[in-house]
């Protein structure tokens, strides 16, 4: 018995902690992936307010959006939205870069650099046409409710049937492609409404700013989840979807398939900062491909309540949401707000269903975070100064096959990351010490995967025994 | 005689079930990310020392160490919370509901998810991910090939199969037929590690379930229903849970329209020394 108990907390203890007081000096926002939309969750109890991002570039006649919903909604549950709240949500939330700096062992010089990211371009989203909506019979086609919401025409239709739908929609210009006509049967069949929106361009051009707002609905429904199956049928390749869940008790997470967390808290090389963008890409591309192609990444996790007092980011890469920007994402409540920020790649092959979600009491903080350390200004002529150089060159080294695992960037361009630093050690023998090539650093959590699992073989054979000892009698025995 | 040997070798089912437990926990720790180790180590001490605390209070000689641990492997891979209290609660109350809610000798809930369900209910602290397994149809079948080794032992295969063929049965025509859905759709949907988990350890618990064949039968066909009539029109996507919860007091309704035999971890033989001290526990 007593085995198992400190078998036990020998695994506690093997945690690591990790402490951090540091500068952020980049962002990697949504705007770096091709084609990426953005949607903000707001739910508590069976009540879902959903914002969609609108960065719709073209013209505006050539915009419609079909969304599936799953109750009819009122006028009052629909309202557009600054769309500025995406970007607060988006700088607040996305992976970031801190850095460190190493003081000179020989003189203490301390400097202090803030740098800013390259910012990617912009992509825009790809829309269907729109022409005019009629009601028609035929197609057992209902128009439920029909709104006018600011520069948006918003018509809420039930359908009997699939082919109706399509028919009817590809009649009043809204081309859909071949393919969705599959994906719309199981919506219809399962009571879901369509929100059918095109934009009124004389409203748009009264409104004075040009672009179009983000539209946000609310309902009441059980159902928790993000209709993607549409949108599939309509794109060719991999889509990314930034979704930004905020609630009362804690994360959201998809129940149908696996949410996960980006790699984080790793020391990266400096040069990373030239590029954190690009770096982002290329990690979670590495990431996704590695997690199957068919998981949820959760990039931040935090209290974001403006009651709450605490620390709300590690570091901050934005002024954190106030009260104001909550309540035009959509929350209609005073108190705890949790912020879940999660990043879907998904295509037809690896994503059968639409992404359901469920609210967990999970209030564990997370973020994206990478770390660069820069090294102290030489000279580095003391003793002291030496041992420096020796931990200089080892963690450099690190650092690259930590880039290396990261993203797959050998960092072979940038030969004098190590080698600099190394030429400067006098003693030759130390210098060749550190020649000797050292290996990729362990994936996250190695040791304590490893004692966990020799526990639970350990507790396996224990409990086995007799039945282990009877085998071993009989082929002694047979012997 | 070689392979005569193995199959002797594990004369208790349990033996079984802990082999094959302990292998899924380890796959996800190594595949899945599944991290949280202060936890795991938490519910297998929870467990342990409640069993063994239990035992020594009713003087059992032989504390069922093996029982306590297949507990603690379901609640490793099924139950999630924030607090490590809540880990604690849940192994103890589930390891205690055995000791405490008996019927006629023999302990109303399945251990597991009377801890999992307790703690749902009352704490804001817990929940169950059943995304977390992810959807790897490789992992399917050798789930169900290892489940089905243990339950051909126990002879409980018929709620297995019950609960399955239901389940998919109805999901089948829901989906496929109804919906017009392509078949993807509905593999993913049972491809999912909670819903074989539960299928294949957890309504196949012997001690909880009716004694007859006929009445795990409708047993099986019983939680199979409730868990796609929860899944699809609740949205409860911890479904099986509340199914196998809801389901539980009807055992004792079956049993008594369906007599059978008590069941015994280990042959006859084996149990007679264990029953003349106590019964098994």
């Amino acid at each position: 018995m007593k085995k198992y108990v400190l078998l036990a907390l020998l695994v506690v203890t093997s945690a690591e902690l990790f402490a951090f007081c540091g500068f952020y000096v980049a962002k990697a926002d949504a705007k770096i992936f091709n084609k990426t939309s953005q949607v903000i969750l707001v739910r508590d109890g069976d009540y879902t307010v959903v914002t969609m991002s609108n960065d719709f570039k073209g013209d505006v006649k050539d915009f419609a959006m079909v969304v599936p919903v799953p109750v009819v909604l009122n006028r009052q549950d629909i309202r557009t939205v600054n769309p500025s709240v995406f970007n607060k949500l988006d700088a607040y939330s996305g992976p970031r870069l801190v850095e460190y700096h190493d003081n000179n062992p020989c003189y203490r010089i301390v400097d202090k650099e803030i740098m800013l990211m390259d910012m990617a371009p912009v992509s825009e989203m790809s829309m269907r046409s729109a022409g005019n909506l009629e009601k028609d019979k035929k197609y057992k086609v209902t128009v439920e409710a029909e709104y006018k919401v600011d520069e948006y025409d918003i018509l809420i239709l039930s359908a009997k049937e699939s082919t109706g739908l399509k028919q009817w929609l590809t009649e009043n210009g809204y081309k859909i492609p071949g393919t969705a006509a599959a994906v719309l049967d199981p919506y219809i069949k399962n009571n879901l409404k369509f929100f059918v929106v095109k934009v009124d361009a004389d409203r748009l051009a009264q409104k004075g700013t040009g672009t179009m707002s983000p539209l946000q609905i609310g309902f009441n429904s059980p159902k928790f989840m993000l209709p993607i199956r549409l949108g599939m049928a309509n794109a060719d390749g991999d889509q990314d979807m930034i979704v930004y869940g905020l609630t009362k008790k804690g994360r959201i997470e998809c129940t149908n398939y696996r949410t996960v967390e980006i790699p984080t808290n790793r020391n990266v090389p400096t040069f990373v900062r030239d590029n954190f963008s690009s770096f982002y890409k290329d990690l979670f591309n590495k990431a996704y491909k590695y997690q199957g192609r068919n998981a949820v990444f959760l990039e931040y996790a935090w209290n974001v309540s403006p009651s709450f007092r605490g620390m709300k980011c590690d570091p901050c890469v934005g002024p954190p949401p106030i009260s104001r920007d909550l309540s035009q994402a959509g929350v209609y409540w005073n108190g705890n707000v949790h912020f879940t920020r999660l990043h879907v790649r998904y295509s037809q092959e690896k994503f059968a269903q639409d992404l359901f979600f469920q609210v967990t009491p999970n209030k564990e903080n997370f973020q994206g975070r990478y770390i660069i350390t820069n090294p102290a200004r030489g000279p580095f002529d003391c003793d002291e100064g030496q041992a420096y150089l020796s931990k200089l060159v080892n963690r450099r080294q690190n650092e690259l096959s930590e880039l290396q695992a990261l993203t797959g960037w050998t960092g072979s361009d940038r030969p004098h990351y190590v080698k600099g630093y190394q030429s400067l050690i006098k003693n030759d023998s130390k210098r060749n010490e550190i020649l000797v090539p050292i290996a990729s650093p362990p994936s996250d959590g190695f040791l304590p995967k490893l004692y966990f699992t020799l526990a639970m073989v350990l507790i396996v054979i224990l409990l086995l025994s007799n039945s282990l000892a009877q085998l071993f009698k009989r082929r002694t025995h047979a012997l | 005689m070689e392979q005569k040997n193995i199959f002797k070798l594990f004369k208790d089912a349990r033996d079984f079930q802990i082999l094959w437990l302990s292998i899924f926990l380890l796959y996800g720790v190594w595949n899945l990310q599944w991290n949280n180790f202060a936890s795991y180590a938490v519910i297998f001490s929870a467990c342990l020392i409640t069993q063994v605390f239990c035992n020594f209070l009713l003087s059992v000689s032989k504390p069922s160490v093996k029982s306590a641990i297949i507990t603690a492997l379901s609640l490793c891979l099924l139950f999630s919370a924030n607090s490590l209290w809540t880990f604690a609660l849940c192994g103890i109350l589930s390891i205690a509901s055995k000791f405490l809610l008996r019927l006629n000798k023999k302990h109303i809930f399945n251990p597991s998810l009377f801890g999992i369900v307790f703690c749902l209910l009352f704490t804001d602290d817990a929940w169950v991910s059943p995304g977390k397994w992810g959807n790897e149809y490789l992992l399917v079948v050798f789930f169900i090939a290892c489940a089905l080794l243990v339950l051909l032992k126990v002879g409980r295969i018929g709620t297995s199969l019950a609960f399955l063929g239901t389940l998919m049965t109805l999901e089948f025509f829901r989906t496929c037929i109804y919906f017009n859905d392509n078949m993807w759709v509905f593999l993913q949907k049972f491809s999912s590690g909670t819903i074989l988990l539960f299928a294949f350890f957890m309504i196949t618990d012997p001690m909880t379930t009716p004694r007859s064949f006929k009445g795990r039968l409708i047993y099986g066909c019983l939680v199979g229903g409730l868990t796609f009539y929860l899944t699809n029109w609740l949205q409860a996507y911890d479904a099986p849970i509340w199914a196998l919860t809801i389901a539980t007091p009807f055992t004792i309704l079956i049993n008594t329209l369906f007599k059978g035999a008590r069941f015994n971890w280990l042959p006859e033989h084996m149990n007679i020394t264990i029953n003349s001290k106590k019964q098994v526990i």
